[in-house]
């Protein structure tokens, strides 16, 4: 097996902070994160640390002011990795932030773009920026609540096909980055035509513009509405969510606005086997 | 201002543009999609759908007839590559028929299109997330001649993308359907009923936790308690207000009647109402009432007047005062909270980040 690349996710300054004062990222933190009963523990031996990813892929309120974002890239040359800043859906408002992060981020960083009109920006005013398709970007079906596998072969994915691969070469796009879907098996990440990372153990459901945590301080006339600043609950609470006498549901949480699952044992050993068979390059695991 | 309407059967096309339709959308689910790929989801609908080239053909005449536009909706967020084969067939029987424009989520089905059938107007669906000039652009760039906003954008983001993109024709959401997440990044399926329906209507409970492993404090739990309890009143608006009408028939739920004031100063060009696949008598009483109000917009009455008209329309006035079954919600907050929406304590902000 080809040895496989780490990259580690922070949406916030404080949990990054914490390894910043360490010096660096070490594996603790990996095994942390995966916990010692993952079948993906067995690709870490052979894995080492290529990414420090900063940002959110779900929120506008989550964009790094440029100090944090120069924190990010400290972090990153101290745990000897690339940088990459993650991108989300974006308005114009958010258009006009990256327009001024984008000059500061070093010369061979990552951009994770989940948005075309930021991917055509950056490409137009960063041509040496490299272009990561995210999580947005490479839909498919994860539906939390599917009985069987049944659901998901209805709903195959197109992120293999020509087209889509057309309009990823036209933004000179070089790497993918997927969710790892409810009854995976490893083909869902074959014939993929970039290398590929895979996030875990978490997948994404799906996310709002509006956020029922994001509107905890606001007055009742105000909450649940665009356009409206953000006191950042999100990164103080989580809510565990839950449907009751659904046995084959998958462990959901929502953090913000956004809806995840659990990967189940199954779903990360068919990760493994896809690292094995050489479609996956990289895992991608969330540090805070 | 055009107003756009959805269509799912031949017989609603005459009477919903006597009632003031301009342009009508319709989804088609053809046989040999079912056929080949063992399911119904073409575009996203199941039911709602004209079952035949004859019916798209037909309704796309009598559309014609009635000075209206008809566009074919393939808005899935994501298709294979055979998939996209098939719909790029199902594209041409349309322009070929006389249709007018089609309407395309997918970005590798927007490329197939505009490669197969250039020059054949192609709309930007809702599923899309288009919500800035720079994605705007670059799908003009791919052959786009409209993008139609996703929900949940601000008057101020419609009014710079209008002002920003001139050549670009802008469509926004005026009446029903809401959804809770972002349609075009929520990867779930509209389950059967018994399996739960749409992942937002589905009875879900939250137990919440500190991420910093302490327990949460009375105050906060009666926050978050009383947080939650909002959001399920915002849930009851957010569908439809439980799926209610008046006892006229007028829809309540997700509208935007009292902004197309602004919707029409900032120089959008259509108005979409949602809901393919309601009842006739929904589709009908959300033209005449959009009608209705449009009609006193391109008169030139005062904005305050025409929103007035507009809440008084159901009437909806105690509705309309929570916010929660605006899609524009900024049109109904007085000056003061207009100058307060947004404007929080940048120390709580700074200290959550630290």
């Amino acid at each position: 097996m080809k040895p496989v690349e780490i990259a580690v996710s922070f949406i916030n300054y404080p949990a990054l902070k914490r390894w910043e004062t360490k010096g660096g990222i070490g594996n603790e933190l990996l095994q942390r994160i995966l916990g010692s009963e993952s079948p993906l523990c067995r690709i870490l031996p052979d894995a080492s640390l290529r990414g420090v990813y900063l940002g959110s892929e779900f929120c506008e309120f989550l964009l790094p002011t440029p100090e944090i974002l120069q924190r990010g890239i400290k972090l990153a040359e101290l745990s000897g990795a690339g940088f990459a800043l993650a991108t989300p859906l974006a308005s114009d408002g958010v258009i006009d932030q990256l327009k001024r992060l984008l000059p500061l981020l070093p010369a061979e960083a990552e951009l994770i773009v989940n948005d075309w009109g930021v991917a055509s920006m950056a490409r137009r005013q960063q041509p040496a920026l490299k272009l990561v398709a995210g999580r947005l970007l490479c839909k498919m079906i994860k539906d939390p609540r599917l009985n069987s596998s049944v659901w998901t072969e209805m709903y195959p994915h197109g992120i293999s096909g020509d087209s889509f691969g057309r309009m990823l070469e036209m933004l000179h796009i070089e790497r993918l980055e997927l969710d790892v879907p409810p009854y995976a098996t490893p083909q869902v990440f074959a014939d993929l035509q970039l290398p590929t990372a895979a996030h875990a153990p978490f997948g994404y459901v799906s996310k709002g513009r509006l956020c029922k945590i994001g509107s905890l301080s606001l007055p009742t006339t105000q909450k649940f509405s665009s356009g409206r600043e953000c006191r950042r609950e999100c990164l103080t609470y989580v809510a565990e969510t839950q449907r009751s006498g659904n046995a084959t549901d998958l462990e959901t949480h929502q953090r913000g606005n956004t809806l995840f699952y659990r990967h189940t044992q199954a779903m990360s050993e068919a990760v493994v086997a896809a690292f094995e068979q050489g479609w996956l390059q990289r895992l991608v695991l969330p540090g805070d | 201002m055009h107003i756009v309407s959805p269509i799912s059967r031949v017989a609603e096309v005459e009477p919903l543009a006597a009632a003031g339709a301009n342009e009508f959308y319709c989804g088609i689910l053809p046989q040999e999609w079912v056929g080949t790929f063992k399911t119904a989801n073409a575009n996203r609908r199941i039911f709602g759908n004209l079952t035949t080239y004859d019916d798209l053909e037909h309704a796309t005449r009598l559309a014609h007839e009635s000075q209206c536009f008809m566009s074919l909706v393939l808005n899935g967020q994501q298709y294979t590559q055979d998939q996209i084969k098939l719909l790029v067939d199902v594209a041409r029987r349309f322009r070929d028929c006389g249709g007018d424009s089609l309407i395309v989520s997918d970005i590798g089905l927007l490329l197939a299109i505009s490669e197969a059938l250039p020059g054949f107007r192609i709309h930007v669906s809702s599923v899309a997330s288009c919500r800035n000039g720079e994605a705007a652009r670059f799908y003009q760039g791919l052959g786009a001649r409209r993008v139609i906003l996703p929900r949940d954008v601000t008057l101020a983001e419609v009014a710079r993308l209008v002002a920003e993109s001139p050549e670009i024709e802008f469509e926004v959401f005026v009446l029903n359907d809401g959804c809770v997440f972002e349609e075009g990044v929520c990867h779930t399926i509209h389950l059967p009923g018994k399996m739960g329906g749409p992942i937002c209507l589905d009875k879900y409970t939250s137990a919440y936790h500190r991420l910093d492993g302490r327990e949460l404090g009375a105050d906060e739990k009666c926050r978050l308690e009383g947080n939650d309890a909002d959001y399920q009143k915002w849930l009851w608006y957010r569908f439809s207000n439980g799926f209610s009408v008046t006892p006229e028939g007028l829809p309540y739920g997700p509208c935007g009647l009292c902004a197309l004031s602004s919707l029409h100063a900032a120089g959008v060009k259509a108005v979409k109402i949602a809901g393919r696949e309601g009842a006739t008598e929904r589709k009908l009483a959300s033209v005449r009432m959009v009608k209705q109000v449009l009609d006193r917009v391109t008169a030139g009455l005062a904005c305050s007047d025409v929103a007035q008209f507009a809440r008084d329309l159901r009437p909806s006035e105690e509705h309309c005062k929570t916010g929660y079954m605006c899609y524009y919600p900024e049109v109904i907050l007085t000056g003061e909270e207009s100058r307060q929406a947004g404007k929080i304590d940048k120390d709580q902000v700074d200290a959550a980040l630290r």
